[in-house]
């Protein structure tokens, strides 16, 4: 039971964190193709874990979390903050997505590359982050996942206001208020920090941050404001990931347990095409460019 | 109020060389031929002035998220609950019998019934100025004369108004009109006229 609760607990608030780095990203890009993966959010992870790891193993360092974890913070904070001003500036985010797409599929080459070097020389490669699964979930990182989720908590209270007129679209909320710069930098400051800690600790959760805001948004957001979106939807999306990774440790294949970010990338992948197939006149796929 | 607008970029055709003057409480109606630049002139007038107008957009709302007049309102009052003129901002809702459409989604809207919505969450706002372009499209004549009451109704709280529209026969408050046109590369303001 030690070892259960954090590993469920990491669960839980990582789909929480996906959950709503998706949300914040698609209504900051008004887009629901936009995602912390589509965008790029994720193989900018992966790539800078790749590095890290090299560089360790080059100067024969050990690697703890916390190391990790706090040497890549400064880097994701600082994209975050530019990617904000970068993105705001954007006429047609359709084009963005592309590129970030280009990105994923550059990593995913360069992953491949780096394992076959790897193994070449037989040296340890972290295979397992490409699907992402909780077997060393630990203290530390149930600590880490908290803290980034309070900082959405802390955000959300200061910028309250700002979030729900902002959400009303600009046309609204450019009478409402005139600058948006400093809720925009937090939203995309936190999408790093988010996508960062699940993918560092865990590994990268592919399609998550895409299909987990839109199942938010059509079940439980009608019924609410944004509240039931980012936080109700989120933990109920926390849920689905803690179901699928308590299934996978209670059902192990001849005695290996399968990464649950496969199982979920591939239940997402699928729930995504099932909704995009089902609700092709709905307002919500609309992918519309601002003047 | 003055507003003035020196650019080199904001249009595509044209150079920009535009001063206009409104007091307060008095309308300035806008006109000029179709593509000549009254919408960017606007855009740009709002962007250079965002504290002190709202802006009526001409384009459709761009909701993200789908949601009924009812939430649009609750969220709205609730996020502008400090600028907002409340009592003016009812009136109206009424007076535009968006109060009998609460339930219905945003998406459903006609494009009449949007434009209503549009000016009811514009021009209540505890502003200086507004801004609006094409206010009188889609809507039917009963609507357009609650228009006029609402146009009156704003130049009584001394706010100055910016008016874009080729029709100007459903205002019934003293106007200038000015006619913008594009003339040797430039957008200048061609002609003044006070009725």
């Amino acid at each position: 039971m030690e070892y259960l609760i954090p590993r469920f607990l990491c669960a839980l608030i990582s789909g929480m964190i996906l959950s709503q780095c998706g949300s914040l990203i698609q209504m900051s890009s008004r887009n629901i193709l936009a995602s912390p993966s589509t965008l790029g959010f994720d193989g900018l992870s992966i790539l800078w874990i790749l590095i890290f790891h090299s560089i360790m193993l080059l100067f024969g360092l050990d690697q703890p979390v916390l190391i990790l974890f706090g040497a890549g913070i400064p880097l994701f904070v600082i994209f975050g903050w530019y990617f904000s001003g970068f993105i705001r500036n954007q006429k047609n985010i359709n084009r963005l997505i592309l590129i970030g797409l280009t990105f994923n599929l550059l990593v995913g080459a360069v992953f491949s590359l780096w394992q076959f070097l790897f193994l070449a020389f037989n040296l340890p490669f972290p295979v397992e982050l490409w699907f992402g699964h909780f077997r060393f979930a630990n203290t530390s990182a149930t600590l880490i996942l908290i803290m980034t989720e309070v900082l959405f908590i802390f955000g959300w209270i200061y910028y309250r206001k700002k979030f729900i007129s902002f959400s009303l679209g600009k046309s609204i909320s450019s009478n409402i208020c005139h600058n948006y710069s400093s809720l925009h930098a937090f939203m995309f400051i936190y999408v790093a920090i988010g996508t960062f800690a699940v993918v560092s600790l865990f590994g990268a959760f592919s399609f998550l941050g895409l299909i987990f805001p839109i199942i938010a948004r059509r079940f439980w957001f009608k019924k609410a404001d944004l509240w039931g979106e980012l936080f109700a939807g989120a933990v109920v999306n926390g849920l689905f990931l803690l179901g699928i990774d308590a299934l996978c440790y209670y059902l192990p294949i001849y005695g290996a347990e399968v990464p649950v970010g496969l199982i979920a990338t591939a239940v997402g992948a699928v729930s995504l095409i099932f909704l995009l197939w089902k609700s092709d006149s709905h307002l919500e796929i609309l992918a519309k460019n601002q003047k | 109020m003055k507003i003035s607008v020196h650019q080199k970029n904001f249009l595509p055709h044209a150079r920009c060389s535009v001063d206009l003057e409104v007091d307060e409480g008095s309308i300035l109606l806008i006109q000029g031929e179709n593509g000549a630049g009254k919408t960017s002139l606007a855009r740009e007038i709002f962007q250079q002035n965002q504290n002190e107008m709202s802006y009526i957009r001409q384009e459709s709302l761009d909701l993200f998220y789908d949601r009924t007049l009812g939430q649009i309102k609750k969220l709205f009052k609730d996020s502008a609950s400090e600028i907002l003129d409340n009592e003016l901002f009812e009136k109206y809702w009424h007076a535009f019998e968006l109060h009998k459409k609460h339930d219905r989604l945003q998406s459903s809207l006609s494009g009449g019934e949007e434009q209503m919505l549009k000016i009811c969450l514009g021009s209540c706002l505890k502003k200086k100025a507004v801004i609006l372009d094409e206010p009188s499209q889609n809507l039917d004549s009963e609507k357009k004369v609650i228009l006029k009451q609402l146009v009156d109704e704003l130049r009584m709280t001394r706010k100055s108004l910016f008016i874009i529209d080729h029709d100007e026969k459903w205002i019934s408050s003293p106007f200038t009109k000015v006619k913008v046109a594009v003339i040797e590369g430039e957008l200048k303001v061609e002609g003044t006229w006070s009725i």
